[in-house]
């Protein structure tokens, strides 16, 4: 378990990274202001977030070269 | 906060949202309404009838007019109210909304406004709605303030905040020591 990102701050900075990008989208005229995209991306951003953390650190893990 | 709300019902107000005259396939304003509004610096007038987005000057002056069919000496009672449409779960709030007795049936005047940049940039769907008897008349209109981008702080702000977020989800996914 202690090879694990952090869940916690993973869920929160993904929620927010979500509302802050639906919000980029709103505010450079990508998308109107009743768009339901400013709802589901904070709740897809903590998905995410907490998923990311739990399956932490992605990619291949580093190999020690064989002795001898 | 209040300033917007102005401009928005100014804006349903040019727009049409209140009035409407005979639609066309393809208007978003029906009923027997009509109105119209011409924003002197923008130079443009807006038809009701055929207008289903307008971008407007984040200041300016509207010279609007708007009228309902009916006798002109008939006092009726009369309502209706402009909304804006946020997103699920807000939904729609009402920015404006009138109920009494009245014998107008026609009405001209000039409204200025002055919308701070926070509000430009983006699109605001405002629908509208005005009921007496005999006629029902709604619309909507999607309201766009000229600017915007870059020049909105809170777009600015919104960008600082992405980027931040962005580093907590990278140190989240940082094996723990």
């Amino acid at each position: 378990m202690n090879k694990r990102g952090r869940p916690v701050l993973g869920a929160v900075s993904g929620f927010f990274l979500g509302l802050f990008l639906g919000l980029d989208l709103l505010f450079f005229g990508v998308i109107p202001l009743d768009s339901i995209v400013i709802t589901i991306l904070p709740l897809l951003g903590l998905v995410a977030g907490l998923v990311l953390a739990f399956v932490a650190p992605l990619g291949r893990p580093k190999t020690s070269p064989p002795s001898g | 906060m209040q300033r917007l709300l102005r401009v928005v019902v100014a804006a349903a107000l040019a727009g049409g949202t209140l009035v409407l005259g005979t639609s066309p396939a393809g208007a978003s304003l029906k009923g027997p309404c009509e109105a119209s509004g011409t924003f002197k610096s923008g130079g443009f007038t807006v038809d009701p009838t055929s207008t289903d987005k307008v971008e407007i000057p984040a200041k300016d002056d509207i010279a609007w007019t708007g009228s309902v069919p009916g006798k002109k000496s008939d006092e009726r009672p009369i309502s209706g109210s402009v909304e804006v449409a946020f997103p699920p779960p807000i939904g729609k709030i009402t920015v404006g909304s009138w109920s009494s007795d009245s014998s107008t049936y026609e009405n001209a005047d000039t409204y200025s406004y002055d919308v701070p940049s926070v509000v430009a940039g983006f699109d605001i769907p405002v629908t509208g709605n005005h009921h007496e008897p005999g006629v029902i008349c709604s619309g909507k209109v999607v309201v766009r303030v000229k600017g915007g981008g870059f020049g909105n702080p809170l777009a600015l702000a919104s960008l600082a905040f992405t980027i931040i977020s962005l580093v907590g989800v990278s140190l989240a996914i940082r094996v723990k020591p």
